[in-house]
């Protein structure tokens, strides 16, 4: 984590607030990494974020995680504009080439977890309302069906097949084309 | 029965994807390709439902092939399927499955009644739900000729004022529609979201009221063409509907509406050669509107290749040809021995020969005479729009007067998921112009 650093340091005057997670762990962060999060972004606006954000759908773990993932991404943010402002997807586009490849490759890497933390990181960037760190992991999922059998998705998930050989027959005569 | 090995892993996970709520579940599936997204719906139920609940699979992205598409003559009574020949059995165009006709013809508002004509339009798109159809009556006002008009006669079909000059179509419209589920007609009461398409007076001037017009069916929205040119689009779950007007500089021309790759087209070929195309933008806020997307004289094009003159025949060493089954030829046939059995139709006495006995009947009939019913037609062109610089054939000289031209064209339709609208020309030959 001591790559996102310089971005904090320069955003050290700012606000921090303080998230606690489920497990009543506390995680100090600057606002700019918090608003990352459309949930927090509005609680700040409201002004109750005084004592700290409890957030009881996210465990210690997770959070971390998820802490990494907006440190990351706010300092892309931050780094761009010279101010920590503000993130928008323009900021984004402006981003050069070397930066923004970084972004990936720590992507790519941040979804290097199992499954279930994968599942549990969809659902804090779900009630976090984080739209890229949603994107990231729902697309991995959905990559991960790709090429698969219905038996094979249903194996890897651990998915009841709770249809009759009648409807499985009308579903494959639907949609033939997809499994010659 | 499942005789699966056990090589799950040694520690049961528990089913993640149902830990996810549907919004997320959803989300995720959304993103998986075409292909990944049919066979998520065959895991288990509450993935199909949700697939299908929220049209997940766009029939629109499927890898689908052209097989052939329907097309509909002025005059002739049943859609005909034009596909490639092939010995795969081919779809039939006759679609008489529908019990009766709704009766009365008649429509009411709460203060007055009209006697209308009701045409039928099928509601049906087989990947979103294949055993599921409806069909709407659409009502059409009885036609009047306006002052200056050839037939014009002021008592003639005149209605009450008050009637003349009420809104069509009306805020809340009554309407049949057929449900395949219930195998009834049943009445649906439409909401209007919106202006009108005009008074009863004003629709009642168009002189092409009596013709079958085009509808199409696109996400769950029925859009049928209707007197004057406007477009009735007709919310099936929510019952209600919205008037979208024809392009406001439009000739009237008697357009073509069809889908095709980005949604709901209006075709028309006015003054004769001029090909417009138009888009439905749907996009803002509840406000619809044709954007122009294709304005084109084709009298410069059709010269070069003067199909009118150089018809050409068929030659078997070329592409496999298109062909139409002429299905009309078969019913007209039925329809004769119908007529002549509830005496509608007088029909004289030479059984062997019905179809040339009825007046009216024989003259819609196409012009092939022997009963080998196939009416080969030439495939000129690939599909695409290389067929634009198609040098090939025989063409003269663009000196050539417009007025020598002899041809006319007609819209056939639109390629069902490529920018392509398909023209015919009176003197036989047909022809692809691609919109782009």
């Amino acid at each position: 984590m001591a790559s996102a650093g310089s971005g904090d340091e320069k955003a050290a005057a700012a606000a921090m607030i303080t998230l606690i997670s489920s497990d009543n762990e506390k995680f100090e962060v600057t606002e700019a990494t918090a608003t990352l999060s459309q949930t927090i972004r509005h609680m700040i606006e409201d002004g109750c974020t005084d004592g700290g954000v409890p957030l009881p759908n996210v465990t210690s773990k997770i959070l971390a995680r998820v802490i990494e993932y907006c440190k990351k991404h706010a300092t892309a943010a931050a780094g761009e504009e010279g101010s920590s402002s503000s993130f928008s997807d323009a900021a984004f586009l402006e981003v050069d080439r070397a930066f923004l490849e970084e972004l990936e490759e720590f992507d790519d890497a941040f979804l290097e977890v199992d499954r279930a933390t994968l599942f549990d990181l969809i659902l804090a960037a779900n009630y976090l309302d984080i739209k890229g760190l949603l994107n990231l992991t729902c697309q991995k999922v959905a990559d991960s069906v790709k090429g698969k059998t219905p038996e094979q998705i249903r194996e890897m998930y651990n998915i009841v097949n709770d249809l009759t050989p009648e409807e499985e027959a009308e579903i494959r005569r639907e949609t033939q084309w997809a499994f010659e | 029965m499942d005789q699966r090995v056990q090589e799950e892993p040694a520690t049961v996970e528990e089913d993640l994807m149902a830990s996810l709520p549907d919004d997320v579940l959803a989300d995720v599936l959304r993103r998986a390709a075409p292909r990944g997204l049919a066979a998520s719906r065959c895991v288990c139920k509450a993935w199909r439902a949700l697939i299908d609940g929220r049209r997940l699979l766009r029939a629109e992205l499927l890898p689908l092939s052209l097989a052939g598409f329907f097309l509909n003559f002025d005059g002739l009574y049943i859609t005909e399927f034009f596909s490639r020949v092939s010995g795969e059995p081919c779809a039939f165009g006759k679609h008489d499955y529908l019990p009766g006709p709704v009766d009365p013809r008649i429509y009411c508002s709460r203060s007055w009644t009209l006697d209308c004509d009701l045409k039928n339009y099928l509601a049906y798109d087989p990947t979103l739900s294949p055993n599921h159809y409806e069909v709407f009556a659409i009502p059409r006002l009885p036609y009047k000729c306006g002052p200056g008009g050839f037939c014009y006669s002021s008592s003639m079909g005149e209605l009450d004022h008050q009637v003349e000059q009420s809104e069509w179509p009306p805020s809340r419209c009554m309407m049949h529609a057929f449900s395949s589920t219930s195998g009834r007609w049943e009445e649906r009461s439409l909401v209007r979201h919106g202006e009108a398409a005009g008074t009863i007076a004003d629709m009642r001037l168009d002189y092409y009221m009596s013709i079958q017009r085009n509808a199409v069916y696109w996400r769950g929205e029925l859009y049928v063409t209707c007197q004057n040119d406007f477009v009735m689009r007709i919310s099936l779950s929510e019952n209600k509907y919205q008037v979208i007007k024809a392009p406001t500089d439009i000739e009237r021309s008697y357009p073509y509406l069809g889908k095709s790759e980005k949604g709901v087209y209006l075709a028309s070929i006015e003054r004769q050669f001029r090909l417009r195309v138009w888009i439905l933008n749907e996009s803002c806020s509840g406000k619809m509107e044709w954007v122009l997307k294709h304005d084109k004289d084709l009298t410069e094009w059709l010269l070069k290749h003067r199909f009118d003159k150089y018809a050409s025949s068929y030659d078997p060493k070329g592409p496999t040809p298109w062909i139409s089954q002429d299905i009309n030829d078969y019913y007209f046939k039925d329809c004769a021995r119908h007529f002549r059995n509830t005496g509608a139709v007088s029909v004289e006495k030479s059984e062997e020969n019905l179809e040339t006995t009825i007046d009216g009947i024989n003259a819609w009939r196409s012009d092939s005479e022997d009963e080998n019913t196939e009416a080969l037609i030439e495939e000129r062109f690939e599909w695409s729009s290389e067929a634009l610089v198609d040098e090939t054939s025989e063409w003269s000289s663009i000196n050539e007067d417009i007025h020598q031209y002899n041809g006319y064209i007609q819209i056939l339709g639109f390629h069902p998921f490529k920018d392509i609208v398909f023209l015919s020309e009176s003197t036989g030959g047909d022809k692809e112009w691609p919109i782009i």
